[in-house]
């Protein structure tokens, strides 16, 4: 067995053992407790979550949520993306653009709820606050992520008559890559988490959010916590899956580390 | 060639350069010589294009081929990938890589290089790059006895036909480059 695998079982084995520590704990909570309409068991929670499963909506649910936040992260991200180049070469429009997105970064979601509920169909709403949210974090990280440019290899690819195309390309892109992970990461949990917050306010017809709605109204906290789980697991694969994808892509951009030699 | 004409330079209030006038010819081959500190790598930035002057002119051709007092290579290109993005001629890339003992590290990244490997690299990345002029901060840094005269010897052999200013403390190296020496005080009027 080589040692990465071994690093890789005992790392799985040690996440089982933590997680397996805190199911305990609630399953010892709801036993004490003895009111599953205030904390249902974790083992109840999973066997409605396995019920939900093998239904059409529940899939349906994710594909409808899933669609519209994924959407609305895509936007922000791709915006952020193209407002950071601009600002960044074009430093007075990004003076322009601060004010505006630090209203959006420090204004509360719930407010930007209330206000697309005003002005947006109800279906679309969980991508308009998933856009807003993602923009200004993403924004700001790839614009830090250009600045971090090695002022050196910019100097050198100067006096070597370098093409725009290959000072990005070899030069930019490089620095770009770990401020767009950290980007990814963080902005596909938010716009996750305000995306399904806006669901939960505006109720369209067959959203998470609106299940989740729903299971409240109904006092089903069994289903509330079932599909606050889902929520929770679909999040977890979205983000390793999303950052899987930009490493995948950025692989040829990326310093490689030390014990790489050949390529 | 290269001219410089009564250039001043100084950072803030410490003076640094002061009515510094340099001419370099085509085929021309000098050693500038000096202890650390005295200005001579300020001076090659200004010659580059990297600084400007505060007083006088710089005349130089379009296209300069720079070692850097640091190594510089990408660090996402192999060291095959660096000597061949600034040349025009990749076969004429590799062979001076192969002749600067390079050959066997061409799949290596630059971060899995020594500093002697790396210095090589952006020496014989400034030597396939095609230009009038060549100019060199250290260019044996960190290379034993037997790399600095490997790699003298691709310097003449590529040089030819191109000017070229060495910048070094050590004495020895006008006599591996065939080169005039002459320091930055010679230089000042």
């Amino acid at each position: 067995m080589t040692s990465t695998t071994w690093k890789a079982k005992s790392r799985l084995l040690r996440w089982g053992l933590i997680a397996l520590f805190w199911l305990l704990l609630w399953q010892i909570g709801a036993w004490r407790l003895n009111q599953p309409l205030l904390l249902p068991s974790p083992l109840q929670v999973g066997r409605r979550l396995g019920e939900l499963c093998l239904t059409h909506p529940f899939w349906q649910s994710i594909a409808f949520s899933l669609r519209r936040i994924v959407a609305g992260f895509l936007m922000g991200f791709f915006g952020a993306a193209l407002l950071a180049v601009a600002g960044f070469f074009l430093p007075p429009l990004a003076s322009l653009l601060a004010p505006p997105l630090t209203i959006i970064k420090s204004t509360p979601v719930a407010s930007f709820i209330v206000l697309a509920l005003l002005w947006l169909p109800s279906p679309w709403l969980s991508a308009f606050i998933a856009f807003l949210m993602v923009l200004p974090l993403c924004y700001e990280n790839l614009l830090e992520g250009l600045k971090s440019a090695d002022p050196l290899l910019l100097e050198m690819g100067k006096v070597y008559a370098f093409t725009p195309f290959q000072v990005f390309r070899y030069i930019y892109l490089p620095a770009l890559v770990p401020y767009a992970l950290a980007a990814v990461r963080t902005g596909l949990g938010f716009a996750w988490k305000a995306g399904i917050a806006g669901e939960v306010l505006a109720i369209p017809m067959g959203a998470m959010g609106t299940q989740l709605h729903t299971a409240k109204v109904t006092l089903e906290t069994t289903d509330l916590f079932a599909w606050t789980a889902a929520i929770i697991l679909l999040s977890l694969i979205l983000e390793k899956g999303a950052v899987a994808l930009v490493k995948c892509l950025s692989r040829r951009y990326t310093p490689p580390k030390k014990e790489n030699t050949p390529c | 060639m290269l001219n410089a004409r009564n250039i001043s330079f100084s950072y803030g209030n410490r003076p640094v350069l002061q009515n510094l006038s340099f001419s370099l010819e085509k085929g021309e081959r000098l050693l500038l010589l000096g202890p650390s500190g005295q200005g001579k790598t300020t001076f090659l930035r200004l010659l580059c294009g990297l600084l400007k002057p505060q007083r006088g002119t710089i005349q130089r051709p379009s296209r300069l081929g720079v070692v850097f007092q640091e190594d510089r290579l990408l660090p996402t290109l192999t060291l095959e990938e660096n000597l061949c993005l600034v040349s025009r001629t990749p076969a004429l890339a590799r062979q001076i890589g192969e002749e600067l003992g390079l050959g066997e590290y061409f799949s290596h990244y630059p971060a899995a290089l020594s500093g002697g490997q790396r210095r090589r690299g952006a020496l014989g990345r400034a030597l396939a790059f095609p230009c009038d002029a060549l100019l060199m901060d250290e260019p044996f840094q960190g290379l034993d006895e037997k790399s600095r005269k490997k790699a003298a010897q691709c310097i003449l052999k590529y040089q030819e036909g191109r000017a070229l200013l060495v910048i070094s403390h050590e004495p020895k190296d006008a006599e591996r480059l065939k080169a005039r020496p002459i320091t930055l005080e010679s230089l000042m009027i």
